[in-house]
Formats: structure tokens, sequence, C-alpha cells
């Protein structure tokens, strides 16, 4: 290296030494960069060690379940098994009191609204949580899993008190709670003029979330 | 302690010593995934890395890229192997995440190879300008970095890795460039800058 080529290599290593002053933002990226590494490497290894323990365990399953007998016990107490869960559905379908409504037995409850409003809504007197409700709504419809919609029901609006309380074919009691109704509005989501007594068509996702509600031309096929 | 082991551990040893403090610490982090060791390889390396990167684009851009080379540093750590350089491996994660990024961005930059893509009028005038910047804003101007960041993407990011202490060698197989070609890219590099830097 010739001298001209040293004086450039001192003058590379002070031009890092200036930025490192000039820069604080360098030295505070640096250490955001620091803090985020040191943070994903944490996350890697507890999630490695669930999984040597989870195999850990499952070696040691199939270890005892190696011998035949074992075998036919296990076999033989998943039938038993399928069985109550079995009894007990039945059970439950034929002693649960059903609501009646004027022109469906219902049977089932769903309940579609945001996890833990109930929380925000008592913590909140203003309107913030609206806010965080609609922009949840827009990142949730706008996302690339809400393609489409899997699913369409029929189904015909019976109550109004805030909440919407909607019946559908199945016997199903839908009830959507204000919040999502209102955030569902915002977001062009129900269309229509939709009141009691209306046909709707229920669009539900693949994890059966509501989608839109709609105004059904026809009246309810059942 | 039986003669085969005994033997087996001096010759350990004397790989050992030849292995460099990033090595060693690389390879024991490859091995048991430990904090100390990660967070000891970044306080010894990332201000290069950032730095290198930083003259190939901007602080945001070095910021997130330097974010996304550790990471694959932490997911590849099983690939490093003994004998390996760190840093050479480290910085080559680091330029093809930026290549990738650049791609990604559709940015050409990185395939600048022409010398003569702006006029020496044009590169000091834009150097100038930098220097000014800095004036502006208050800070120690950085006449060298303004006249680095005029070069030619590929010329900077060789000279920059030969600044860095990289042999030819390391350098292409870093750019996954012969030999030969670095070595012009250096020459035109160290030229242009040696010509600013004393018209500045």
């Amino acid at each position: 290296m010739s001298t001209s080529d040293k004086e450039l290599q001192d003058a590379f290593k002070r031009s890092q030494q200036v930025q490192k002053q000039n820069d604080g933002m360098s030295e505070k990226a640096n250490a955001r960069i620091r803090e985020r590494v040191l943070a994903y490497n944490k996350a890697i290894e507890s999630d490695s060690g669930i999984k040597r323990v989870f195999a850990a365990t499952a070696a040691n399953i199939r270890a005892y379940f190696a011998s035949s007998t074992l075998r036919f016990t296990a076999v033989a107490f998943a039938i038993v098994a399928m069985l109550g869960v079995y009894n007990i559905g039945t059970f439950q379908r034929n002693h649960s009191s059903p609501l009646q409504t004027a022109a469906h037995r219902v049977d089932i409850v769903q309940y579609h609204g945001f996890e833990g409003e109930d929380k925000l809504l008592a913590g909140k007197a203003g309107t913030d949580y609206k806010a965080r409700f609609n922009a949840y709504t827009q990142q949730y419809l706008e996302s690339n899993l809400v393609a489409r919609a899997v699913t369409l029901e029929p189904a015909t609006l019976t109550a109004q008190n805030g909440y919407w309380l909607l019946v559908s074919c199945k016997n199903q009691q839908v009830v959507v709670s204000e919040n999502l109704i209102a955030s569902l509005n915002i977001n062009g989501r129900i269309e229509g003029d939709i009141n009691i007594g209306t046909h709707v068509a229920l669009a539900f996702d693949a994890q059966g979330r509501i989608l839109s509600i709609k105004q059904s031309s026809k009246p309810l096929m059942c | 302690m039986s003669i085969g082991a005994s033997l087996q551990s001096l010759f350990q040893g004397k790989r050992e010593k030849v292995l460099g403090v990033s090595e060693r610490l690389m390879l024991r982090y490859s091995a048991k995934g430990d904090e100390a060791s990660l967070a000891a390889l970044f306080d010894l390396h990332s201000h290069k890395l950032f730095y290198f990167l930083k003259v190939l684009s901007d602080s945001t851009v070095a910021e997130d890229m330097c974010q996304r080379t550790w990471i694959k540093v932490i997911e590849n750590r099983h690939l490093f192997k003994s004998g390996d350089n760190f840093q050479a491996w480290l910085f080559t994660i680091g330029r093809r995440t930026l290549i990738d990024e650049f791609r990604k961005n559709a940015k050409l930059e990185f395939n600048n190879e022409a010398v003569e893509s702006f006029s020496l009028s044009e590169l000091l005038k834009n150097a100038q300008s930098s220097v000014e910047d800095d004036v502006a804003k208050g800070i120690e101007k950085d006449v060298f970095k303004a006249c680095i960041q005029q070069l030619p993407y590929k010329q900077k990011e060789a000279l920059s890795l030969q600044f860095e202490g990289f042999s030819l060698a390391e350098i292409a197989t870093i750019c996954s460039a012969e030999k030969e070609t670095i070595k012009t890219r250096i020459r035109y590099a160290k030229d242009s800058l040696k010509t600013m830097l004393e018209k500045l």
C-alpha cells in the first residue's frame, strides 16, 4: 500500500469516527437494532426450547405405547371416550331450553363482537374505543385473509336493541354487538334498509366471522 | 487420559488458537444459541456493518438492512463452519440483503459498473453539495464520505470492503466476482477518490 493509499485508509477511519460523532441517530439506530436482535434471539431460543420439551415428551409417549397391550388399552379407551362425548352432546341437545321466536325454534346462540370490548367499554368514557374498533374492522376487512366470503346464510332480523339479533334457517340465533354493527356500517359492510323482520344474507369468512350483512331480495327459504 | 485423547485435545487447542475471537464466539453461538455470544458479536461488528451499508445506501435503509442481516445470522447460525471468517460471512449476508432490497424496489444502482457514468465535475458538484449540507446542519463536515458516496456502486462497495481490512480474495468472495475485477474496481475507485479529494 503506497503512502497515498495509507492516507485514504486513514481518511476512511476518520470518516467512520466523524459519522459516529455527527450522527447521533446512528448510535440510536444501532442500539435499537441490538435490542430487537437480542429479543428475536430470545424468542427463537425459547421456541426451540419448547420444541425440545415436546420432542422429548413425544419420544417418551412413543416408547410407552410401544407395547401391544398398551396399544390395545389406548384404542379401547378412545372408543369409550368417543361414545361418552356423543352422549353428552345428545343430552345437552335434548335438555336445553330452546328460545322460541315467532318463526323459529332456536338451539344455538352465536355472539359476534370484538374480543374484550366489554372491558374497553367499561374503562373508556369517551369515543376512543370506537375509533379503535373501526380501525380494527377496516384492517381486518382489508387484510389478505379476507379474500371472499366462504358461506352465505339467509337470516331474519328479529331484534334491534343496540345489538342486532338475527335468526337463521338453521335455528341459529346470531347476536351482533353494537360496536361491530357500527364498524361494519362505517366500512360499508351493511347494505340496504334493514329493519326488524327484514330478510338478510349473512356472509361469513372461513373462521366464521361476519363479513357483511346485506338486505336479501328473496324471502327466507328454509 | 489416553495418549489419543491427549493428542486430540492438543490438536483442538492448536486449532482454537488459529481461530479469531469472533470466529470462536460465533462457533459458541452456533452451538448454544446463547445471548452473551451474540451480543458480543454484535458489539464487535455492528458499527462497521452499519457504516458499510450506509455508504452504499442511506441511514434508514442501512438500519433496516443491518437488522435483517443479524436476523439472518441468527436463523442461519448452523451454516457457519469452523474455518470461516466471521466478518466476511456477516458482510456477505449484509451485501446480499441490501442487493435483494434494491432489486425489490427496482433500484439499479448496484449494477452501475460504468466508470464514466458521471463526469468529474458532476461528481465534485454532488460532493460539494453534500459537504455544504453537513455545514448547514451544524455538524462536522465529512469530505471523505461525501466523495466516496459519489463513486459507482460496485467501486465503493469493493473499496469500502478493502478499507475494512478484507483481502482481495475475501472481497472477491463477498462480491461474487473475480479477483482481477475487484482489483480494477478498487483501482478506479481510488483514482476517482483521490482526484475528488484533491479538488475539493
